[in-house]
């Protein structure tokens, strides 16, 4: 893919417009808003969490923002491209529910082996309430990250064998219903 | 961690009690850069009272203007504001205006994209006749990232989505500009596809005339008026309506080939030229499709009840096709000038006239309008029954909006028209001018901060301006004038519920300009006879229409096509007509208007049969038994008619000029009396006009031996009352208010809000404390209304009108100025008496804030024309022309800290009086006060100074430091009592400087000292 070129070529559009739900138009609308805002065609994990501080200022986002930079560059280059950015964006907004469930799972599944252990959850939560932390109101039962975590694996570690799988991680829509409305974020605005 | 923990802080102080709303607001300078804390402070301003931010509206505008920001915040902010506060909406629609205007020679500016983008949206709000702007995510990475993330991030914590999503989305919308020309091209095809309809359309409803698109033509009298005075006047006139109200819907004309040109608009052409790029620079081009576009003119609107009439429906039209096409109202601007005009025709038709064709001409009052009137209402013509609530509520804020930015056009209006006139036959003209607007009322209008504060959910409504009450005032050049409003307190309210209102709503609509912005074709009784033609300032480039002579016979009779609304609206423009040729023109008009001169003024003689002579129509060919309306009608058309002899394109002979001028004039001074009016003109120095402007204004006496101050504002107000058809409401109330045209009043309101910020502070640590509180209204860059301080004189008229007294009663034969004590014992009576001694007592704690204000704000040009006393003995300081940075004439003058000269000090019964020492106790106490307080108050300075060309911050950025310095903030409390002593107060006692210049002005200008 031209990393500066001002427009997608023919070939990035057809591959792009099967790998996502968005037409041609869209692509190249988003693709030159990438450009914009990232106009080497390339996000870096440092931009990547000045991003991030811009709309966590009262939090630390750094380390939520390493684990996401992590599951948005599914090729390991250390750096976000259009294309990994478009996918995302893809699934996240137009994405089914199991679709967006399995991206998710990237987020969580730290090592990449298929299971989120109790420890990799642990760690996400922990980041999240550091860059949130003072921002949210919070149930007494998810007070700390730890008693969230407690709450998460009791509610999606079927088999209790401290892990959750990716076929568990997706039941957790029939689990806890305030889980879906968050997957809606998106909806009707892209 | 350092930054965080920081913010972690910041966050603590932001969410404390002690984070006012004045520090709130300048914490957004501070944080402009984080979106997320620019964020959370605009989020901290919704929880402080409204009454609170509506006094910061000026800030919020300045914020927004000169403030680059990446967050949409603040805009959110204000919007979310305007849909619930009424006078939000309006305070914040005028001052962008003004900010507009002086951003208007940098288009490309940041302030200036940022002010035409907030300005279209307000106008969502104003004229909300549309669905509301696109909440669609655009291209914007940042955001799109965090909520994906936050997708992701929900399953470990729900809360997460909900905290941020809302930030996300908001900077989702965000648009940036970067489809500039594609764009640009396809409004050239926009504007030609609307103009092929149009064409279509006029065509098969034009009735003479092929040509019906292109015709200019004046139908009635007000128009004629408007366009028959010099270019000059057209020129000023388009230039307000400009930035009054319609900011953008120009933008087809010039820069899209338009087949006229408007040479009177080259001074704001240039900004508009550019608007129109910037009107469309979010165009996404894919998403241009003009096949679309003309399905939607075809497909009805989602909520609009079915019941809406054709006219309705063609209101509507062009606001869906905007929003459907452009990916979020890149053409919104149009909506305004559709809904402004309420004729709402396809935007197109823009580039066919030129704006003041539309604006002033575009307009037909039909016979049943005038039984509407009463209501002065613009609802249109829908069944309430089938509407849902909220639409009714929609319609009537909107009409409201429309009622309140007219009225305020309409105040502009006469106070040019009145500037056209010779001064002789300026309050019969402002007078008939009123009587016309009192047709319109009552109507949905109140005033936002002139008027006082409402009740929750309720608007103050105008019934009635006192016609006999209204005055000139003399001034060096422009006219202000005084206008006594009757108003019922909060009778006002969108309740779709209300009988009034469902009234309102059933009502047979005006749909068209009220308080006479446009044409009456009511006073013409021939459906054949016709308005002046006057086109010299539209079609010096269009050669198409050789006809100009025959331009009786083509217009169109509105009145004909009632059954046929839409088609009525259409054929607005088939009226107007444009001949080909300047000086042809120019030649017809001179010889009209010669024609006609000679029997004008002359009401009683006999109609002269000339299809040609439009005046002569206008003035002769009516019943004799003329009502108020005919008159004021009369009136005006003498009063354009001077401006013509004034003309240097007249080409009259002089002494005919003048003598058909002193015709006029005695006409019109005898049509004045037909009003009951009096004329009180007065000719003379600025002490004189001072003092005659001092009585219509003020006047603080109900007795006779202090009858030289005028009549008190509590006997005028019942004798008003008792004269006021609408006297006997419970809830009637009277507001004096100047209205100003050509003046920039927004230092004058800065200043007054300053004091304001000032004296609020110092009022809660000690409530002894008195100071004015001042109102001013912007309404553009140069217009306002000034609320006139009652009850209250000047000490220079005081002075004047005394001596006078004295010299009259043979008790100053020397003709002496007597000193403040002289008007104190007449007004207050004996020195020892209980009276007095209050009157002392209002004069020090009155006299030491506003002391301590002038020194702080280096308040300057303290004569006594700018000095008032007011009648329980408090002291006043008005007219802030100086103040900050900038000072009148040469150094020297007025170098004491601020004005006590022997005078006060003798009212206050001496330096070792009771009065004296209370006065300069009050000052040492409210300087340390305000000092606790000096950051609010020099960060109020920083921020407005900031890009801006009000003279008084001439000095820049040296305006706040210099502000800082006077506040003497190294000094512990006890020296600060020392140097207030010491220094403020001995060195302004008795100043050789403050003598100085008040002597200076008597000599040169007359004012007392």
């Amino acid at each position: 893919m031209g990393k500066t070129a001002s427009k997608l070529s023919k070939d990035d559009i057809s591959t792009l417009k099967k790998a996502t739900y968005f037409d041609k138009r869209e692509l190249q609308q988003w693709y030159k808003g990438f450009l914009r805002d990232c106009p080497s065609g390339q996000l870096s994990k440092v931009e990547f969490i000045k991003i991030y501080k811009q709309f966590f200022p009262f939090g630390d986002p750094t380390e939520f923002a390493t684990y996401v930079f992590n599951a948005f560059d599914t090729n390991k280059s250390g750096t976000i491209e259009f294309k990994e950015f478009i996918i995302a964006l893809s699934i996240t907004s137009r994405g089914n529910v199991s679709e967006k469930l399995e991206w998710s799972f990237n987020l969580y599944d730290l090592d990449q082996d298929g299971h989120i252990s109790f420890e990799e959850m642990l760690k996400v939560v922990q980041s999240i309430y550091k860059m949130i932390g003072p921002m949210v109101e919070l149930n007494d039962d998810e007070k700390t990250p730890e008693r969230r975590c407690e709450k998460i694996f009791k509610m999606m570690d079927k088999n209790h064998d401290a892990m959750i799988s990716l076929a568990e991680f997706r039941d957790i829509n029939r689990v806890d219903p305030s889980i879906i409305d968050a997957l809606q974020l998106y909806k009707d605005l892209v | 961690m350092d930054q965080s923990s920081g913010n972690a802080m910041l966050l603590r102080l932001i969410n404390s009690q002690h984070f006012s709303l004045f520090l709130c607001i300048s914490y957004l300078e501070r944080y402009a850069s984080n979106i997320g804390i620019f964020s959370y402070l605009c989020q901290r301003i919704r929880s402080y009272k409204y009454d609170e931010i509506q006094f910061f509206v000026p800030q919020l505008c300045q914020i927004l203007v000169t403030v680059e920001t990446q967050s949409m915040a603040l805009e959110d902010l204000l919007l979310d504001l305007s849909s619930q506060h009424p006078h939000f909406t309006l305070l914040a629609f005028w001052q962008l205006q003004a900010h507009l205007h002086d951003l208007s020679q940098d288009p490309e500016s940041f302030g200036f994209q940022i002010t035409r983008k907030m300005l279209n949206s307000l106008q969502y709000v104003i004229y909300n006749a549309t669905p509301p702007p696109s909440n669609q995510f655009r291209e914007n990475i940042a955001p799109a990232l965090i909520l994906s993330s936050a997708i992701a991030g929900a399953i470990a914590l729900p809360q997460l989505a909900s905290h941020i999503g809302p930030l996300a989305k908001s900077q989702g919308r965000k648009q940036k500009t970067y489809v500039f020309q594609i764009a640009k091209n396809f409004s050239d095809e926009l504007v030609k596809n609307l103009t092929l309809k149009n064409t279509k359309k006029n065509s098969y409803l034009s009735v003479s005339s092929s040509k019906s698109q292109l015709n200019l033509n004046s139908t009635s009298t007000s128009n004629s008026f408007t366009n028959s005075s010099n270019p000059f006047k057209n020129h000023v006139q388009n230039h307000i309506q400009n930035h009054n109200n319609n900011l953008n819907y120009d933008h087809n004309q010039k820069s899209l080939n338009s087949p006229v040109k408007l040479h009177s608009f080259d001074n704001i052409n240039n900004a508009n030229h550019l608007n129109t790029q910037i009107n469309f620079d979010t165009i996404q081009p894919s998403s241009i499709n003009l096949k679309n576009m003309n399905d939607q003119f075809k497909k009805p609107i989602p909520d609009t009840p079915p019941t809406f009439d054709n006219f309705d429906l063609i209101d509507k039209y062009p606001n869906s096709l905007f929003n459907n096409n452009t990916d979020g109202g890149a053409l919104k601007n149009k909506n305004l000038y559709n809904n402004y005009n309420n004729k709402n025709k396809p935007p197109s038709r823009a580039q066919t006239l030129s704006r003041s064709s539309l604006l002033l001409n575009c307009r037909k009052r039909d016979n049943k309008s005038s039984n509407s009137r009463h209501h002065g209402s613009n609802i249109r013509n829908i069944s309430p029954t089938l509407m849902s609530t909220t639409t009714k509520i929609k319609l009537l804020k909107s009409n409201y909006y429309r009622c309140e930015t007219q009225f305020a056009i309409a105040l502009q209006q006469i106070s040019l028209r009145l500037s056209q006139v010779p001064k002789e036959a300026r309050l019969a003209s402002l007078k008939a001018e009123l009587s016309l607007l009192n047709k319109d009322l009552p109507a949905e209008v109140d005033i936002p901060t002139l008027f006082p504060p409402n009740k929750k959910g309720k608007l103050h409504k105008i019934v009635r301006i006192t016609p006999n009450e209204a005055a000139v005032l003399n001034s060096a050049e422009r006219v202000p004038f005084l206008l006594l409003i009757e108003y019922l307190n909060n009778d006002l309210d969108f309740d779709s519920s209300s009988s009034t209102n469902l009234q309102l709503l059933r009502e047979k609509p005006d749909r068209t300009y009220i308080f006479d912005l446009g044409i009456q074709t009511t006073n013409l009784n021939s459906p054949k006879s016709t308005g002046f033609n006057d086109n010299d300032n539209y079609n010096d480039n269009d050669n198409d229409n050789n006809d100009n002579i025959d331009h009786n016979d083509t217009h169109l009779h509105i009145n004909e096509k009632e059954g046929d609304i839409d088609e009525a609206d259409l054929a607005d423009l088939s009226v107007i007509k444009i001949t080909d040729n300047e000086i042809q023109n120019e030649r017809l008009r001179k010889e009209l208007f010669v024609a006609n001169t000679q029997d004008v003024p002359i009401l009683d003689s006999p109609p002269i049969n000339n299809t040609q002579n439009s005046y002569s129509k206008l003035v002769n060919g009516r019943n004799p038994n003329m009502t108020n309306d005919d008159l004021a009608t009369h009136m005006r058309i003498a009063a354009v008619m001077l401006t013509q002899l004034d003309n240097p394109s007249n080409t009259l002979p002089s002494d005919q000029s003048a003598a058909i001028k002193a015709k006029i004039i005695a006409s019109m001074q005898s049509f004045q009396d037909n009003f009951g009016l009096n004329d009180y003109m007065i000719r003379g120095e600025r002490g004189e006009r001072k003092l005659e402007n001092d009585l219509k204004l003020g006047g603080v006496s109900n007795k006779n031996s202090t009858s030289y101050l005028g009549e008190d504002w509590d006997t005028k107000k019942e004798r008003i009352r008792k004269e006021s058809p609408y006297g006997h409401f419970e809830d009637w109330d009277l507001c004096s208010v100047i209205a100003k045209n050509g003046d920039d009043l927004r230092q004058e309101a800065f200043a007054c809000q300053l004091i304001q910020a000032i004296a609020d502070i110092l009022k809660e640590a000690n409530g002894k404390v008195w100071v004015k509180k001042m109102r001013i209204l912007i309404t553009s860059a140069n217009t306002g209304l000034v609320e006139t301080i009652t009850n209250a004189i000047s000490i220079h008229s005081i002075k004047k009108s005394l001596t006078g007294i004295l010299i009259e009663n043979g008790e100053n034969p020397k003709g002496t100025v007597p000193p403040l004590t002289e008007h104190f014992k007449r007004v207050f009576g004996d020195e020892n008496s209980l009276r007095y001694n209050r009157a002392q007592d209002n004069f020090a704690c009155s006299l030491a804030p506003y002391s301590l204000i002038c020194y702080l704000l280096q308040i300057k040009d303290r004569h006594n024309g700018n000095i008032m006393l007011d009648n329980e003995g408090h002291i006043i300081h008005i007219d802030f022309g100086f103040l900050l940075s900038n000072s009148p004439g040469s150094v020297g003058f007025e170098a004491a800290p601020f004005k006590l000269t022997q005078e006060y000090v003798d009212i206050l019964g001496g330096v070792d009086g009771e009065y004296f020492h209370k006065f300069s106790r009050l000052m040492k106490e409210s300087f340390k006060i305000i000092r606790k307080h000096a950051e609010s108050v020099i960060t109020m300075v920083e921020l407005m100074q900031k890009e801006s060309s009000l003279p008084c911050f001439k000095a820049g950025d040296q305006t706040g430091i210099q502000l800082r310095q006077r506040f003497q903030l190294h000094l512990t409390d006890s020296e600060c009592d020392k140097f207030v002593e010491n220094y403020l107060i001995q060195k302004s006692l008795g100043s050789i400087y403050t003598r100085l210049y008040d002597q200076f002005q008597l000599i040169t200008q007359g004012i007392y000292s």
